[in-house]
């Protein structure tokens, strides 16, 4: 059950991310065939959905993780405040999101060169700043959607207090 | 992998905090185990079958545990 709760919350993340890519880019290429009412429609949508994955993020159990990890004080003790379960998932999640930084940033990169190779794009300052707020949110958004992959987060688990009393 | 720790815990009146702090882990661990969502290492398998004072194979098994109501039975059937 926990597994699909999880499975269901990464494909809303991976939604949302999309969205707020899709949010942020559609105006500027299109910007004059919106009408004022449409705009601000999507100006709310996408503060919406800032709102949404930001509270996502942060409450995701990523960063419970991240905030006891204490990584200095490990590389300097090798003492975690992590039991094993955290550190297999922990371990799990950096591994998982090392290799799919690998895909993504290797499609991009090959996907960069043929476009400039076949004369598509000249790359620019103008372009490089464009294209990289959309892949911050993804670089962002990735640890954690990997991670949720795996275990649901606190927006939608039942708090630890609540199963308790149940 | 089967586990009878929610069973011990609530015969035992053990909150899962009280649990995860004897035996050194995030509470949030206890459940996972309880679920059967996460199968433990052999240190902590052993601290919580120490915490209840009972074999660790009385709290984990391959195989799923007769129920509390059919054990109570064929408990009575044999008296």
């Amino acid at each position: 059950m926990t597994r699909m709760i999880a499975r269901h919350r990464a494909a809303a993340g991976i939604l949302a991310l999309l969205a707020l890519v899709l949010f942020y880019t559609l105006p500027e290429e299109t910007g004059d065939a919106w009408g004022d009412v449409a705009m601000a429609t999507l100006d709310v949508l996408m503060l919406l959905v800032v709102i949404a994955g930001g509270w996502a993020l942060f409450t995701s159990p990523y960063f419970n993780i991240l905030h006891r990890e204490s990584p200095l004080r490990r590389a300097a003790t090798g003492i975690t405040d992590l039991d094993e379960r955290e550190l297999a998932l922990r371990d799990r999640a950096s591994g998982l999101t090392y290799n799919l930084f690998v895909v993504l940033n290797m499609i991009a990169i090959g996907a960069l060169a043929l476009a400039i190779e076949q004369a598509w794009v000249v790359l620019d300052g103008d372009m490089l700043m464009k294209a990289f707020i959309p892949y911050s949110y993804v670089s962002l958004f990735l640890p954690v959607l990997t991670l949720e992959w795996f275990e649901p987060s606190s927006l939608w688990a039942t708090p630890i207090d609540d199963e308790e009393e149940a | 992998m089967f586990n009878r720790i929610a069973l011990l815990r609530a015969d035992g009146n053990v909150s899962r905090k009280a649990l995860a702090e004897a035996v050194g882990v995030n509470p949030q661990t206890i459940g996972y185990l309880e679920r059967g969502d996460y199968k433990p290492s052999l240190e902590l398998a052993m601290k919580i079958a120490a915490f209840f004072g009972v074999p660790v194979e009385l709290v984990f098994s391959f195989t799923p545990f007769e129920s509390v109501t059919d054990a109570l039975k064929r408990v009575q059937e044999a008296s």
